[in-house]
């Protein structure tokens, strides 16, 4: 039977980070992923970096050293993964939304997130394209965005160059625990021997944690995005956010805009104007 | 390989050229949505049509993927680009779809 140090499950973002950390550290761990890497979550989402996002007290802090680690390794990785810590602007259309902004701006700068409040005409100073009507802005200066496909692979990349082994491919259906402890993974095709598990694999990790009476909260969530063509820079800061709305657009000038949040279990089928009625 | 082969445009809907391909695959990419990911080949008008037999062909020859063992790549209907108009209607009139949890989502 094979042996591993430590297995990973999932090739998403959180598994390939693991997989490099821990290769960094002289342990050469096993990366499984049942379809390719960056295949789910990882590759469907906007590639915000927020500094300011998250809950005070909770999450936050995590954001702000997540932004700082990612900002380390990019450097390290010797490749580019399109980051760019430009600064990020949310939009107060309306009263409502300008109250629930400004103690948005209010808790962050408490909790030491260099954040500004500003007017509707200094927000498009910063933001030439923003039309009339706008009340007010937030304007979070370390905030940015990254190419989530060249992160999750960059990292997979450096863990490969520092001894992990990383196989697509290859699902993982079972855990098998013996006397309180993970002792191997069964794939599809094989038993591998390890004592240690990260369990990396997002909305799937709940499906194996089942049989061993372990409940997990983690649900997947449909989001639907556009895409336009790419066009010349129009988002000069790169990121715009409103209340349901996020706009990014990337190096190459693609706008990306959305998106929505549906619990449709695990159907990612978007039924746009591309894909008709 | 010459200079010039390596130019050689392997996806025509996003310039993607031989080299950049071996790269991708050089840097650990072993099916065709990694691949994909990393050099943009097959993410335009076709979806892949016409580069994934190369692609594929690459893999087999250059990596050592077993063809049985090939992961297929995702499929999706080849692009067409929307008008604003037309999207940017459908978009506001909510046909995209909204969540229960965060009605005000699009």
């Amino acid at each position: 039977m094979r042996t591993a140090e430590v297995v990973i499950v999932g090739g998403g973002v959180i598994g390939c980070s693991v997989a490099y950390n821990l290769a960094s550290l002289g342990v050469r761990p096993l990366l499984l992923e049942r379809r390719s890497l960056a295949a789910e979550a990882s590759g469907a989402n906007q590639g915000m970096v927020g500094i300011s996002s998250g809950i005070p007290g909770r999450t936050l802090p995590h954001m702000r050293k997540s932004a700082e680690l990612l900002t380390r390794d990019a450097e390290e990785f010797g490749q580019s993964i399109e980051l760019t810590r430009s600064g990020r602007l949310t939009l107060a259309y309306s009263q409502g939304e300008w109250a629930h902004l400004r103690d948005f701006v209010a808790t962050r700068q408490r909790a030491g997130v260099d954040v500004l409040l500003m007017s509707g005409i200094e927000a498009r100073q910063l933001e030439p394209a923003l039309g009339p009507g706008l009340v007010g802005a937030a304007y979070i200066p370390g905030d940015g965005h990254v190419n989530p496909f060249l992160l999750t692979h960059a990292y997979a990349t450096a863990a490969r160059q520092r001894g992990a082994e990383i196989l697509p491919g290859e699902t993982v259906v079972r855990l098998e625990v013996s006397h309180g402890r993970v002792v191997a993974v069964h794939t599809a095709t094989e038993n591998i021997a390890t004592p240690s598990v990260v369990l990396a694999a997002g909305a799937w990790s709940g499906a194996l944690l089942a049989p061993l009476g372990v409940t997990l909260p983690v649900y997947p969530g449909r989001g639907q995005m556009l895409v336009t063509a790419a066009m010349p820079p129009l988002v000069r800061k790169g990121l715009l956010r409103a209340p349901g709305i996020a706009i990014r657009q990337d190096v190459r000038g693609h706008i990306l805009i959305g998106s929505t949040v549906e619990r449709v279990n695990y159907n990612r089928f978007a039924h746009g104007p591309a894909c008709g009625p | 390989m010459t200079d010039q082969r390596l130019r050689t445009i392997v996806c025509r809907c996003e310039d993607v050229t031989l080299g950049e391909i071996q790269r991708a695959i050089a840097s650990g990419g072993r099916t065709f949505d990694e691949i994909k990911r990393v050099s943009r080949t097959g993410m335009g008008e076709c979806q892949g049509r016409m580069c994934e037999c190369v692609v594929t062909e690459l893999l087999c020859r250059d990596a050592g993927v077993a063809p049985a063992a090939v992961v297929p790549r995702s499929v999706r209907p080849p692009k067409a680009e929307t008008p604003e108009h037309e999207s940017s209607d459908q978009w506001f009139r909510g046909d995209l779809g909204t969540s229960p949890d965060h009605p005000g989502a699009r």
